[in-house]
């Protein structure tokens, strides 16, 4: 297979030297046969594949969360039910509060459970940039999911208050606050960009045979909050009083249990958009209409100008022929 | 031999005014605490003390390590006065086991006790005092009352149990008491703790000496069973 580092609409020469430096990644495709799957490392989110094919049940994942990716397929050819997945890691489980355990001393409150660590957030689903020449397209879905956020940690329990002696008995410690969950990783950015080969016979049906998921991750659940302690009971001691030799000794209350943390918020929808790749078409079209050769040997700036204007409204005009193609295939 | 109430009251056993103190061993941690309570009557050792007049009562304790000084101050004692009692004690415990010694001298600040059969010349601090010894295990507990100064010639046994908030006590007197007066006398209390500051106790006399109806006996002790309902309220400090 050949992986080439993605250059903005790198010209022959740029590839060239693309090709040049990244010797190790010089095959000239990436096929990822029926059923099996394909991890790209984080030094291939710039690339130009010459050739990718995805085979029916094919996966291929996109390593690191958050990370922008760019790739390109001068050919590619997807089957059926193949996945792009980018999902965002899921956020790390917040710590747990230590418990104090045991009682305390005679007639002291009970120490409290410690806060519990709050959730990880989720991290981002893949930004993805794909620019496909297709010359099959079945079924694609890319999932770029945001990771959900980590649970928040449980909040300590509180320790046992102390025997009542001659003082009352001791209040139980309070609990602990539970974590508040991580906020959900927002869903990834979604950008396809296709152009159909003249074999492929595809019609305006692409958009149709792409599915994007990119929901934000769900935020994480909140962490309870440590049970207070237990408050030391009431009992009877020898003691003078006006109505003998016992003395009831009151008990200590019960501590007060820990706050639940927070929920975490749910991560953002990422943005979805498959169109028509419209600068391979107009340079496809300035090159067929041969304009950009006599233009540049006669470049005044009035002649600059009248480019330029043209070439907006051929993007204009672009623009609303593929709407007008997608409109019908709906 | 007859007792009467003031002869126990005063002679011998009244100043014996009492209790054991029983502290659960605890860390080096200095505590300060204190209660006042009211009651309608006085009840010691099965005694009323006050003949049915209401009293009142505080104290003050200082404790750490197991070791706790204190003041107990009371009304209500008809025949002696006001009364305060100063105290001193350490106590312990192995697994269930505990055990307590206590000192306690008995001071009146109105009438004072000299001259009134505690063997006792003057008023000073210390002339009538008592050693407690408690040992106890789980919810029960023995104790033992003697005399260190004055009021000679008397002892005093309690057997406690209790269970949740009720608690049983058997207390015994033995009096070295002369011919023909009321040398010793068990009764029984019953207290049910109602919840933090109401208590009930209900006590009686359930021997003596002297027979109730002989009244060549000096010190007899009414029999009726006696109610006493107290209010305590613990004082944050």
């Amino acid at each position: 297979m050949k992986y080439l580092p993605r250059v903005n609409r790198p010209g022959l020469l740029g590839l060239l030297l693309c090709l040049a430096s990244v010797p190790v990644l010089s095959a000239e495709r990436l096929h990822v046969k029926a059923g099996e799957s394909r991890t790209l490392s984080g030094a291939q989110r710039d690339y130009v594949f010459d050739e990718l094919v995805l085979e029916n049940g094919a996966t291929l994942l996109l390593s690191g969360s958050g990370a922008r990716w760019h790739l390109e397929a001068h050919r590619a050819r997807i089957g059926k039910n193949v996945k792009i997945i980018g999902r965002g890691g899921v956020g790390q489980q917040g710590a747990d509060g230590k418990s104090v355990a045991g009682q305390a001393a005679v007639c002291k409150k009970g120490r409290g459970g410690e806060p519990a660590s709050h959730g990880g957030v989720g991290q981002d689903g893949a930004s993805l940039v794909l620019t496909l020449s297709l010359e099959q397209l079945d079924s694609l879905t890319v999932d770029v999911t945001g990771g959900a956020g980590g649970p928040g940690g449980k909040g300590g329990h509180g320790q046992k208050g102390g025997d009542a002696d001659k003082c009352p008995g001791a209040s139980g410690g309070d609990g602990g606050d539970g974590g508040d969950g991580g906020d959900g990783g927002n869903g990834g950015n979604v950008r396809v960009y296709y152009t159909l080969l003249p074999e492929s016979g595809l019609g305006a049906s692409v958009t149709k045979r792409i599915k994007v998921i990119n929901g934000g991750g769900p935020g994480g659940e909140s962490g309870h909050g440590g049970e207070g302690g237990e408050g030391a009971g009431g009992h009877y001691i020898h003691m003078r009083t006006l109505t003998g030799n016992k003395k009831w000794v009151p008990g200590g209350d019960e501590g007060k249990r820990g706050r639940d943390g927070k929920k975490g918020r749910n991560g953002v929808k990422g943005q979805a958009q498959i169109d028509r790749d419209l600068n391979r078409r107009i340079d496809e079209l300035m090159q067929r209409q041969h304009v950009m050769p006599a233009l540049s040997k006669s470049r005044t700036p009035a002649a600059t100008a009248d480019l330029e204007t043209l070439r907006q409204n051929q993007i204009e005009i672009l623009k609303r022929l593929d709407a007008l193609e997608r409109h019908i295939s709906e | 031999m007859l007792l009467k109430k003031s002869s126990v009251a005063r002679a011998g056993v009244a100043a014996l005014a009492i209790t054991g103190a029983v502290v659960l061993s605890n860390p080096a941690v200095a505590e300060v605490s204190a209660s006042a309570a009211v009651a309608n009557m006085y009840l010691w050792r099965g005694i009323d003390l006050g003949d049915g007049s209401a009293a009142v009562s505080g104290d003050l304790i200082y404790s750490v390590g197991g070791a706790y000084a204190g003041l107990w101050v009371s009304s209500g004692d008809d025949a002696l006065g006001n009364e305060y009692d100063y105290f001193v004690g350490y106590g312990g415990e192995a697994g269930d086991f505990f055990y307590d010694v206590s000192l306690w001298n008995y001071n009146y600040s109105d009438d004072g006790i000299a001259g009134k059969g505690f063997d006792i010349s003057d008023d000073t601090t210390g002339e009538l005092s008592e050693v407690i010894v408690t040992l106890g295990y789980g919810d029960f507990s023995f104790s033992y009352y003697d005399n260190v100064a004055g009021g000679s010639g008397y002892e005093y046994y309690t057997l406690s149990g209790g269970v949740g908030k009720f608690s049983a006590t058997i207390g015994y007197h033995d009096i070295e008491a002369p011919a023909g007066a009321n040398d010793d006398m068990t009764h029984v209390d019953l207290s049910y703790a109602f919840n933090d500051n109401l208590s009930f106790t209900a006590s009686k006399v359930v021997a003596q000496d002297c027979d109730k109806d002989d009244t060549g006996c000096t010190g007899a002790i009414d029999e009726d069973v006696k109610f006493v309902v107290s209010y305590s309220l613990p004082i944050e400090m």
